[in-house]
């Protein structure tokens, strides 16, 4: 490339060591925690840091599956994400389109208090919640991680205001032609809310992949925990110098999600940028 | 003719019902019972997994609010929402900016870069820096060394944690912020830039009299959504110090954890709780004035 104007040239230099420092400030950590896993514990001891192994070894990676139930905390982690957010993504859909476009007695009302508990932190109701799951024994149960997030106040707040613009024409044509109500929510209004409902499907599954303090008080049996949990406490239990061990236990829990996002990243990109387009 | 009136009317109405009446009830067990239920509970002495209670009426919170370890954990939680709130506005809009003027392959690139860091488990995230941020063999005090500043303790000492703690959450969810603004830039039509610029607009004037009021419910969003997220932070302080050392990095919703959890003090755990709620209903109403303030002219 040939560039004439030495000014241009000047702007094309910092972009790129703009860039650049952006990208390695972002990836280091990465880089700092795929080499440590695979270093030997003495190699990790030394100062200065090697910025890559002398000795490759996957002894941490052996010792966290011997000693880490990390195939349990996956899958109590699926469960639970999957078992809320589609749910949650139904109740989302469908209480949006109630509030967009039908008329009813109380709907402001009712559409406000929703909408209010967005304000609401966790640290105010966890203590009730906590009461409550135990009063009906679901503490050590995954329902408890599950229940909670059936409804989810953001994602009808973006339903609704998605299927605001869009014309009623659509719906009392199929009404004219004899649908029922609940096929024009399948057939015309599901259809029509594809692009909300992949932003809501990822941000709730995000939420709740990470979802930490509420698990954290209401699982104690390792059988039941979800993988930040999991990951959390029991490395913890390693002793404070191996980070190898803990390192290779952080590779591999985020490992799965990382190569899913990589596929998916227009999908997790556009989701998120969508929730910040309100009108 | 009628019939077929009353049965459309009916089929709507059974609709709405048997839609809202689950949701609603989800959201009162979830959300409207909890929070009268923590409200009663700050008003009395009760201990978690006890019945045993008597009234106190607000000593709870007298006594929360005087309470050193609070107090302390209050400062640490608003200092953490400040300095958190301005880093993602000046680096998320920054970075937009940056990553707008780019080609759209280092664009993806770039965002992707920023968005590991998001779908990364946080408690994954905060394992590998409190690595980093070991004084001895960590990996930041040899970089730093390169640029002849430290040795620092970052996590071991109360002058650092903070900020210490602010920067790894950060870099864990400023790819959020980025991506949210950069829509709101991309948002903007080209056309007032070029008549801007006609008018013989600097840079400078495009950024404050295009960009910023073209952005400003994208602001407003990330704004409100900023400071309820940080206002609860639990995770980062929880895995990387448990707000330590001593309690130079306690922030609120530890308090509440402790308090309520592990010294099974319910009612004092609520009324913290609830002192919170009113910080957040607090900066929520002084935002939405500050942002609506222009248009009342």
């Amino acid at each position: 490339m040939i560039v004439e104007n030495p000014k241009n040239l000047l702007k094309i230099v910092l972009k790129i060591l703009f860039f650049a420092i952006i990208a390695f400030v972002w990836l280091l950590p990465f880089w700092w925690m795929f080499i440590t896993a695979f270093k030997t514990q003495g190699e990790i001891l030394q100062y200065p840091p090697t910025m890559y192994p002398q000795e490759w070894t996957i002894q941490s990676f052996i010792d966290v599956f011997t000693k880490v139930p990390l195939f349990t905390f996956f899958k109590n982690s699926i469960i639970v994400s999957f078992a809320v957010t589609i749910v949650a993504v139904f109740t989302s859909t469908i209480g949006g389109y109630i509030f967009a476009k039908f008329k009813f007695k109380g709907k402001n009302f009712y559409f406000l208090s929703i909408l209010s508990t967005i304000m609401v932190p966790l640290t105010v109701i966890i203590i009730p919640l906590y009461i409550m799951t135990i009063s009906v024994g679901l503490k050590n149960s995954l329902l408890a991680l599950i229940i909670p997030g059936w409804v989810s106040a953001l994602g009808i707040f973006l339903v609704r205001n998605y299927l605001y613009a869009i014309p009623n024409s659509y719906i009392e044509a199929a009404r004219i032609d004899g649908c029922s109500e609940f096929m024009i929510y399948v057939r015309i209004i599901l259809p029509l809310l594809k692009p909300v409902i992949s932003a809501i499907f990822i941000f709730i599954f995000m939420a709740n992949w990470d979802s930490f303090f509420w698990p954290l008080i209401v699982i104690d049996e390792t059988s039941k925990r979800t993988l930040p949990i999991g990951l959390g406490l029991y490395t913890q239990g390693f002793g404070v110098q191996s980070w190898n061990m803990i390192m290779a236990a952080t590779l591999l829990s985020i490992l799965p999600i990382l190569v899913v996002f990589i596929f998916l990243q227009r999908y997790f990109i556009k989701g998120i940028a969508l929730t910040g387009l309100k009108e | 003719m009628f019939k077929n009136f009353f049965k459309k009317f009916d089929s709507k109405k059974r609709f709405v019902v048997s839609g809202l009446v689950p949701i609603l009830t989800l959201f009162t067990l979830i959300y409207t019972y909890p929070i009268f239920s923590a409200f009663f509970i700050s008003l009395t002495d009760r201990k978690l997994l006890s019945e045993d209670k008597s009234f106190i009426l607000f000593d709870n919170y007298i006594k929360v609010f005087y309470d050193a370890v609070f107090q302390k954990s209050l400062i640490n939680t608003l200092y953490f929402v400040a300095a958190y709130l301005f880093l993602t506005i000046f680096l998320g809009l920054g970075l937009a900016l940056f990553l707008k003027s780019l080609k759209k392959l280092y664009q993806t690139i770039l965002q992707v870069i920023l968005f590991l860091p998001v779908v990364t488990v946080t408690v994954a995230a905060a394992l590998i820096w409190k690595w980093m941020y070991v004084p001895s063999f960590g990996v930041y005090n040899y970089l730093l060394d390169f640029l002849n500043i430290g040795p620092l303790k970052f996590l071991k000492s109360s002058g650092t944690v903070m900020p210490s703690i602010i920067i790894m959450t950060i870099w864990k969810w400023l790819g959020v912020n980025v991506v949210i603004f950069l829509a709101g830039l991309q948002s903007i039509p080209d056309q007032y830039y070029e008549a801007a610029k006609i008018d013989g607009a600097g840079p400078f004037s495009l950024f404050t009299h295009i960009t910023l009021p073209m952005i400003k419910p994208t602001m407003e969003y990330v704004f409100i959504t900023t400071i309820l997220a940080a206002m609860q932070v639990f995770t980062e302080v929880f895995m990387l110090t448990a707000g330590g050392p001593g309690i130079a990095s306690r922030v609120v919703a530890y308090h509440i954890y402790e308090v309520g959890f592990k010294f099974l003090k319910i009612g004092e755990a609520s009324a913290a709780a609830f002192i919170l709620f009113a910080f957040i209903l607090l900066m929520t109403i002084f935002q939405f004035r500050v942002f609506r303030r222009e248009e009342l002219y």
